[in-house]
């Protein structure tokens, strides 16, 4: 771990992220932008611990613990949703989902 | 709250917030006894009445100043104070106000048939409103009023008015919500200006402020006072208004709402913004003319009668506007005392159509014809008030617009002579519009006339008599009749001649308004009866013989004694007209402005030499 | 006596006006004896009291004041109720209480079945009152009052029978007509009000402006272009107030009105009002060559226009209100030629005789069950022998025979007139001096005295035409009016009897002396500065014009030329038709002022109004925020990512800058 340079942590989370980003961004399966919302959080996790490291404190740990523990409470309650979802509409096409205007 | 008033009984206060407990004691009486409440309201509003009668009586009328001023301390953090106080100015509104009322409520008997509990708390507590309006001398205890009127207003108009009500009362609150916030905003800055510690009209006063600043403070004031008035083109909400609203409701919205646009001009717009006020009374004076015949003509084409009358106020108060602008004592007075005028007779119109409404529920002329015939004392009553309303001698009427006309003229007259520059490209423009406009005017006279008569040879007749005015003005006397047009529009641009023009116009709805007016009054009064449902119609009750008596009285005697009303407020009028005079002349007028300092200086030693 | 001389006034005044008010009030419950004895004697009373007053202004008294208190005080206006009593308002009142209160014994009669008995006299008492204000007030708001006030009683008379559409509309007519009439009398008084420092009394007014004439030509140009326009706008006012061209259109519709109130307000009273006053401002008119000369040459005009369409009327009424209309226009030729003298003593002599005109041809309508084409008529001086003889001597009055009143009065105008011609010398100084006025008007005021004369040609023919049609020839209307005519009573006849008699004797009565007290120095001397070649031989040529009309009248309508005038009028039929037709001038009115003003109104209601501002203005603001709303709304369409992508955009841009 040491022999591998910061930027090179970091650019593999920026990476990851932007994946995510446009994973959530594009894709219409409420699945699929479910799982990249958690690259992306998982991206921030990376990036979180590497810079951690780099200080040599803890501080990141703990944010990056605090970060799986919301990810864990927001896969349950995110999926719930998706669910109910589906049972309403028989779908979980995002571009079904429009009910968030007047 | 640490009461600290000066005078020795708070009898403004008492007045002004009397009919405020009145709804507070409305409130509490059970919905299912509409006679009690009746009686109460009419109650309230007589004992407001009688109380103001003791302001009329205890004034002193050689004093310019405030009088039975009541101070009391209200939010201190922001140096607000809730002060009162009538000088001749208010003294008069402040009477019409409290006259008003009791003949407002016992007239809405009969109109006001649902709800009754909740329409006479809104018209207890626009009454304090109105009253505190007038008295107001705090300018955050004046807006607060001027607000505290416009709810109640609404709710009249929205709960217990005609079929379009709510278009009628979102247009009314639109129009005045427009121009108060911009007031407030207006207030805020002046309180800031005079260094964030009081919002009292005296210390106001002495604010310096630049042209630049008096400019914007004063179109601010101005847009919320010219929309009220109605001046001219703010006025459309006012037609709906009072079409929708009920008869109390038009009757208190034209007596005495309108004259709030006025009374602020003369109390806060023009003293606090002299500078402004002078640079602005050409466009507001040309505004008010343009008003009065506007409204006239667009009166006369009215096919209800309550739009009608609604027009006519348009007209009545450009008359006002045109007087307060003009700032000379005679037009002055005038104009206060035709604020007052047009609160009785425009209010005894309300009231009288309202009667006709009930029994008939309809307004449109068409609807009416022969009721002479069979409403002989009410014919007799709206005919007293129909001259009135057209000024004729002897009503009160007559004295307002004639002292308003008698003012601008002086003071057109009156200003120094000034040479007047050669025409410019403006002025030229403008005499060769007017110059097309009259030939393409009689060309399309003779087109008409053509076509409207009926008999061959009176087509020939007529037709060529316009044919050969035509010629002579193109070929015979066009170099004179140019000349002539482009010399008098050149000659608008002296001050004396404008106003004097002006004047001539305004007279002129002498003429409208009989044309209007008369012509309303013989459709819908003379001829045979031509509804059946017209026949048998029930003559005035007692109770409406009660509501009109007091106003037909007050027409004759505001009529035959004026001087009664207009002793009270001379004092109080030359003190406004001395403290603004060489401010608003300077600018309206630069080339009278010696003038304007030697009349000044008169002015000054007429007031220091004790009578 | 013991009471104040002063205090007649009062009494003159305002008796009427309780008469007005008691029968106004109470007149349905009072019953018609009271109201009859109310609305006669209240106005009998003004007219002893008048007497009395006129008896000691006769005694050589001074004129004088009665104050009924402050009326108006505001700024440097300072307005009197105030009367005033001298040579002119007195002759006035004694015309209009005498005459006024003959026509108020005759309406006993001729009103006597109407239902409405008490509101006419109500009406007609306040019409005294009105009128009383006009002559007497000592400045001019109180004849303003009393102006106004006029108009509306005549507005109110004339539409008395108010169910019938036309005269309501004739009586509106009235009121609006003279309304144009007023704007122009308060246009001048506003102006001459600034002129003369906020004063309105006559007296005040005459000092200033004496002061100035005496001034030699010292008058700036810019004060004399002020006083010519002050006197032009006063005269528009007399224009309405006394039917002068082109504001004359009133007057015959108001014919619609009870007979009576026509010849009281409409042909005796009210309709003079207008001499009255420049009669009365004679020391400001005579400043101004201009206004005199106008308003002599539109006296002239209208002389001769209204006779002209009076040859041609069928209707009894019609005749005798272009008559009317004619013989105002002669006294403001008096006037404007400045023998304001002899213009006052027309309008008492045409009081007499006009109102015995209308009186008698009152009876003969009441006669005829209401019928009022003349044609209809015929032979009738053997049912109604006393309304035949005096209207016999009003048509002579008026027709200008030596002997009666009207021949007098008329030859004085038209000497005065002609006498303006050839005088040069006159030493007097004005603005531009009154020798000018003289001088440089010779010619035109010869012209005038001419057209004068032509209208008093036409005046005799067609009187002597009503006359000879109605009187004598034989009867053609239907056979039971003839047989059951409505012979006038006592009440009917005495006033015509009175009335005769005033019309004979009404001549003599020697009112150019009487008024030279209230005259201004330059009127004064424009009178007795009076002579010319014209005017010498005036007098045989005027009564060679009104024999000869008579004559014409007589051999066209009883004598061998009966077949005449029908042939002109199918040879001539296209002037026939314009002549009857009043030139269509009522037309050209209606398609130049009436029709246009109501389309502008319309116009503007729903252009301006509903369009511009409500449309544009009002709807305009709302509109611009919900265009914008809705072009906003495109956004926010409900889809997560789209808001997402936002989100990601303005975090990409906020980082961009915050770097």
């Amino acid at each position: 771990m040491s022999g591998i340079p910061l930027s090179w942590w970091l650019t593999l989370g920026t990476v990851l992220f932007g994946v995510g980003t446009i994973g959530v961004l594009t894709r219409r399966n409420a699945l699929v932008v479910f799982m990249s919302i958690e690259l992306m959080l998982n991206a921030v996790n990376l990036i979180l611990l590497a810079f951690a490291r780099q200080r040599g404190d803890e501080h990141g740990h703990v944010l990056a613990f605090f970060i799986i523990a919301v990810a864990a409470a927001e896969a349950a309650v995110g999926l719930a949703i998706i669910l109910s979802v589906f049972r309403h509409k028989r779908s979980v096409n995002l571009d079904d989902v429009r009910a968030l205007k007047h | 709250m640490v009461i600290e008033h000066y005078g020795s009984f708070p009898l403004l206060t008492l007045v002004t917030l009397l009919p405020l407990v009145g709804a507070v004691v409305l409130s509490l009486i059970p919905k299912a006894q509409p006679s009690l409440i009746r009686a109460v309201a009419l109650l309230v509003t007589s004992l407001t009445f009688l109380f103001s009668l003791r302001i009329w009586s205890g004034f002193d009328d050689t004093l310019a100043g405030m009088q039975m001023v009541d101070s009391f301390a209200w939010i201190d953090t922001l140096g607000a104070r809730f002060t009162l106080g009538v000088d001749g100015i208010s003294l008069l509104l402040v009477m019409l106000t409290t006259f008003l009322s009791p003949l407002v409520v016992l007239g809405s008997f009969k109109t006001i048939e649902h709800k009754e509990r909740e329409f006479y708390i809104s018209y207890l507590v626009l009454e304090t409103g109105m009253l505190g309006a007038l008295t107001a001398l705090d300018l955050l205890a004046f807006y607060l009023f001027w607000e505290f009127m416009l709810i109640p207003m609404y709710l009249i108009i929205g709960v217990w008015g005609g079929k379009e009500r709510v278009y009628a009362t979102v247009k009314f609150f639109i129009y005045t919500m427009v121009g108060s916030l911009l007031m407030l905003v207006a207030i805020i800055y002046l309180y800031l200006q005079a260094g964030a510690t009081t919002f009292a009209l005296a210390d106001i006063l002495t604010v310096e402020l630049s042209h630049t600043q008096q400019l914007w403070l004063f179109v601010a004031f101005g847009l919320a006072f010219a929309i009220k008035v109605p001046l001219f083109p703010f006025h459309t909400w006012l037609p709906d208004a009072h079409v929708q609203a009920p008869t109390p409701g038009s009757v208190i919205l034209a007596g005495v709402l309108l004259k709030l646009g006025t009374y602020g001009l003369v109390r806060f717009a023009i003293p606090l913004f002299p500078d402004a006020a002078g640079t602005l009374a050409i466009p507001i004076i040309s505004l008010s003319v343009v008003g009065i015949v506007y409204g006239a003509l667009v009166a006369y084409a009215q096919q209800d009668v309550k739009k009608l009358v609604a027009y006519s106020s348009v007209s009545h108060l450009g008359f006002v506007m045109l007087g307060l602008m003009v700032l000379s004592q005679e037009a002055v007075e005038g104009s206060i005392l035709q604020m007052v005028n047009h609160g009785i007779s425009t209010g005894a119109l309300f009231l009288l159509v309202g009667m006709i409404y009930e029994r008939r529920h309809t307004r449109m002329i068409e609807d009416f014809g022969g009721l002479a015939k069979v409403l002989p004392v009410f014919t007799t009553m709206f005919l007293i008030v129909t001259m009135s309303s057209i000024g004729l001698p002897g009503t009160n009427g007559f004295i307002g617009e004639f002292l308003i006309l008698v003012g601008t003229f002086s003071e057109g007259l009156g200003s120094a002579i000034v040479s007047i520059p050669d025409p410019g490209p403006t002025q030229q423009i403008v005499a060769v519009a007017i110059y097309v406009l009259i030939l393409a005017a009689i060309i399309a006279l003779a087109f008409v006339a053509f076509r409207d008569i009926e008999h061959r040879v009176g087509k020939i007749v007529v037709s060529a008599f316009l044919g050969v005015v035509v010629l002579l003005l193109l070929f015979v006397w066009g170099d004179a009749t140019y000349s002539t047009i482009q010399r008098g529009v050149n000659s608008l641009r002296s001050w004396r001649n404008f106003l004097v023009f002006m004047g001539t116009v305004a007279t002129s709805g002498v003429i409208l308004g009989a044309v209007y007016m008369l012509s309303m009054f013989r459709r819908v009064m003379f001829g045979p009866v031509r509804h059946i449902k017209n026949q048998g119609l029930k003559d005035l009750s007692g109770r409406e013989w009660a509501v009109l008596l007091p106003l037909i009285v007050a027409i004759f005697v505001i009529g035959v004694f004026p001087n009664l009303f207009l002793s009270k407020m001379r004092a109080s009028v030359s003190a406004f007209i001395e403290s603004n005079y060489v401010e608003v002349t300077a600018r309206r007028a630069p080339e009278s402005l010696e003038r304007a300092k030697i009349a000044k200086q008169q002015l000054d030693e007429i007031v220091a030499t004790p009578q | 006596m013991s009471l104040q001389v002063e205090s007649l006034l009062g009494i003159i005044v305002f008796l009427p006006l309780l008469g007005a008010v008691i029968n106004g009030l109470a007149g349905k419950k009072l019953g018609k004896g009271v109201v009859t004895f109310v609305g006669c004697a209240t106005v009998g009373v003004a007219f002893v009291a008048a007497l009395f007053a006129w008896l000691h202004l006769k005694s050589g008294q001074q004129p004088f004041h009665w104050l009924a208190w402050n009326w108006i005080d505001a700024g440097s206006l300072h307005v009197n109720l105030e009367y005033y009593f001298d040579h002119l308002s007195a002759l006035m009142t004694l015309v209009v209480t005498g005459v006024g209160f003959l026509i108020h014994v005759f309406s006993v009669g001729y009103m006597g079945e109407d239902k409405s008995y008490y509101r006419y006299f109500a009406y007609l008492n306040l019409f005294m009152f009105s009128m009383l204000n006009l002559v007497l007030g000592s400045n001019m708001v109180v004849m303003f009052l009393g102006w106004e006030g006029v108009g509306l009683c005549s507005y109110l008379l004339i539409g008395f029978w108010f169910d019938d559409d036309l005269k309501a509309q004739a009586g509106q007519k009235a009121f609006i007509v003279n309304r144009i009439g007023d704007f122009g009398f308060l246009i001048g008084m506003f102006l001459l009000l600034f002129y003369a420092d906020g004063t309105v009394d006559y007296l005040q007014l005459q000092s200033l402006f004496s002061d100035q004439a005496r001034e030699v030509g010292t008058l700036p140009l810019r004060d004399s272009l002020t006083i010519t326009a002050i006197c032009l706008c006063l005269f528009v006012g007399a224009c309405g107030k006394s039917a002068q061209i082109p504001l004359y259109v009133w007057l015959p519709d108001a014919m619609a009105g009870p007979t009576p109130v026509s010849a009281l307000i409409h042909a005796a009273t009210m309709v003079t009002a207008g001499v009255y006053m420049i009669t009365r401002l004679n020391f400001l008119f005579m400043l101004s060559p201009i206004a005199m000369a106008t308003i002599a040459t539109v006296g002239a005009l209208t002389a001769i226009f209204a006779a002209t369409i009076g040859i041609v009327q069928r209707d009894i009424k019609k005749v005798l209100a272009y008559s009317t209309v004619s013989q105002l226009g002669y006294m403001f030729l008096g006037v404007g030629v400045g023998a304001f003298g002899a213009s006052v003593f027309h309008l008492m002599t045409h009081a007499f005789f006009k109102a015995l005109l209308f009186l008698g041809s009152g009876a003969v309508i009441h006669a005829m069950h209401g019928e009022q084409d003349i044609f209809k008529m015929g032979n009738l001086r053997k049912l109604l022998p006393i309304t035949h003889i005096t209207f016999l001597i009003g048509t002579i009055a008026i027709a200008g025979v030596p002997g009666f009143a009207g021949f007098f009065s008329k030859e004085a105008i038209l000497h005065g007139s002609a006498g303006l011609g050839l005088t040069t010398d006159v030493a007097l100084t004005g603005p531009w001096g009154l020798s000018e006025y003289a001088g440089v008007f010779a010619g035109w005021f010869q012209v005038l005295t001419v057209v004068g004369l032509v209208a008093a040609l036409c005046t005799a023919f067609y009187m002597f035409r009503l006359y000879f049609v109605t009187f004598w020839t034989d009867y053609r209307g239907d056979r039971h009016s003839w047989d059951h005519p409505h012979k006038p009573g006592f009440a009917m006849e005495i006033p015509l009897m009175v009335l005769a008699v005033l019309s004979i004797v009404g001549g003599y009565f020697p009112v150019s002396d009487w008024l030279a007290p209230i005259l201004s120095r330059p009127a004064q001397l424009l009178v007795e500065n009076h002579d010319s070649a014209l005017s010498h031989m005036l007098m045989p040529i005027s009564i060679t014009v009104a024999c000869i009309g008579i004559v014409a009248a007589w051999f066209l309508y009883v004598g061998p030329g009966r077949r005449l005038p029908s042939l002109f009028a199918s040879r001539l039929s296209w002037l026939h038709t314009v002549v009857f037709n009043k030139y269509f001038v009522d037309e050209l009115y209606h398609g130049m002022i009436v029709r246009p003003v109501q389309v502008v109104a319309q116009a503007l209601f729903l252009v301006v109004d509903r369009v511009v501002i409500d449309g544009i203005g009002v709807r305009g603001a709302p509109w611009v925020v919900a265009m914008t709303g809705r072009m906003i709304r495109f956004v926010q369409n409900g889809e997560v990512q789209r808001y997402a992508v936002a989100m990601v955009v303005g975090l990409a841009v906020l980082v961009y800058f915050l770097k």
